[in-house]
């Protein structure tokens, strides 16, 4: 009962989560990121 | 393929570890997207909602069966047909350090994102450098494997085939300043390659294991998950197969029968296959 509970309460955490993440335009930002993480990730090459 | 079919390119961000880059990209690791985030600084809204809702919908699972740093492993671990396992008291001591790993990561973040936020973290990024962007990207195992190495061979490539830039015939001293050149940090990547490829060869998915913020991420809202294992207590005569066919070194037998959720299982289903009884399977919710 208790982890269904706890398991309810991060599923609906996680959909506000996404919700506030749409609204705020975050899947575009997310298409940015995509092409900076590339140069993070290959940091270090001379 | 997307402009084909008249449809917008639509970014997705996954909880395992992806580089893979190219400038087409449009899937990204949540725990970089979260990283860069940060230091923007940016809520990372999104990608903590990717966390949480893999994490309560199919645990694990992402780490079993999508992330290809887990694919390298299990190839890793074919190659090596004499496997050791570790003691059971130190595997569980080991557990724990991918939470170190993720504290760390999310520390070094956070504070830099906080203080960006306030104004006043300017020469804190600067003397973070290249790590301020990611921690923990530019650290990677996984990124050097799939992004690092791929661009560094080329190069090493060009050179050996005598093409331009590198026009001169093969010397020592020149192979020599190569070497030299070498930034510290390209350094430490390739050593912690290193490391865990051997560890990795040894034993089965010890990225995975004890190293991974990702399925440390992951492991904290997958003890809640929908989606876990059923034992037939009728059916189960605790032969052990299922334990030892295992990756993670998850005690399966001594799991509640109802419904397994123990955060270090990645779902694979290998305990399934191995049951000779049929006695586990998945079930959901």
């Amino acid at each position: 009962m208790k982890q269904r509970l706890l398991a309810s309460f991060l599923l609906t955490l996680g959909l506000t989560f996404l919700y506030i993440g749409i609204v705020e335009k975050q899947l575009d930002e997310l298409l940015r990121l995509a092409k900076i993480v590339s140069d993070t990730c290959i940091a270090g090459i001379p | 393929m997307g402009a084909t079919l008249g449809v917008a390119r639509s970014p997705i961000a996954l909880p395992i570890l992806l580089t893979l880059g190219n400038s087409d990209k449009t899937v990204v690791s949540a725990l970089d997207a979260i990283q860069e985030m940060l230091a923007e600084p940016i809520l990372p809204w999104m990608a903590l909602a990717v966390f949480l809702l893999f994490g309560i919908l199919a645990g694990r699972a992402t780490c079993g069966w999508i992330c290809p740093f887990g694919l390298v492993q299990d190839l890793l671990a074919e190659i090596n047909p004499k496997r050791r396992e570790v003691s059971l008291r130190t595997h569980k001591g080991s557990l724990k350090l991918k939470y170190g790993i993720l504290g760390m990561t999310l520390f070094v973040s956070v504070s830099l994102g906080l203080s960006l936020f306030y104004g006043l973290g300017g020469e804190y990024k600067v003397a973070l450098g290249v790590l301020a962007r990611g921690p923990f990207s530019a650290l990677s195992p996984e990124a050097t494997l799939l992004g690092v190495l791929p661009i560094l061979s080329r190069v090493i490539l060009l050179y050996f085939l005598g093409i331009p830039p590198v026009a001169s015939p093969l010397s020592l001293d020149l192979v020599w300043n190569r070497l030299s050149s070498m930034s510290w940090l390209l350094t430490i990547r390739l050593a912690v390659l290193i490391l865990v490829v051997v560890m990795s060869f040894y034993i089965m998915r010890a990225w995975c294991r004890y190293l991974c913020p990702a399925g440390a991420f992951l492991a904290i809202s997958s003890r809640f998950s929908f989606l876990g294992l059923r034992r037939n207590l009728l059916r189960c005569n605790r032969c052990g197969d299922c334990v030892k066919v295992c990756p993670m070194l998850v005690r399966i037998t001594e799991q509640p029968w109802e419904k397994m959720t123990d955060p270090e299982c990645i779902m694979c289903l290998e305990c399934v296959d191995a049951c000779n009884v049929r006695a586990i399977r998945p079930t959901f919710p």
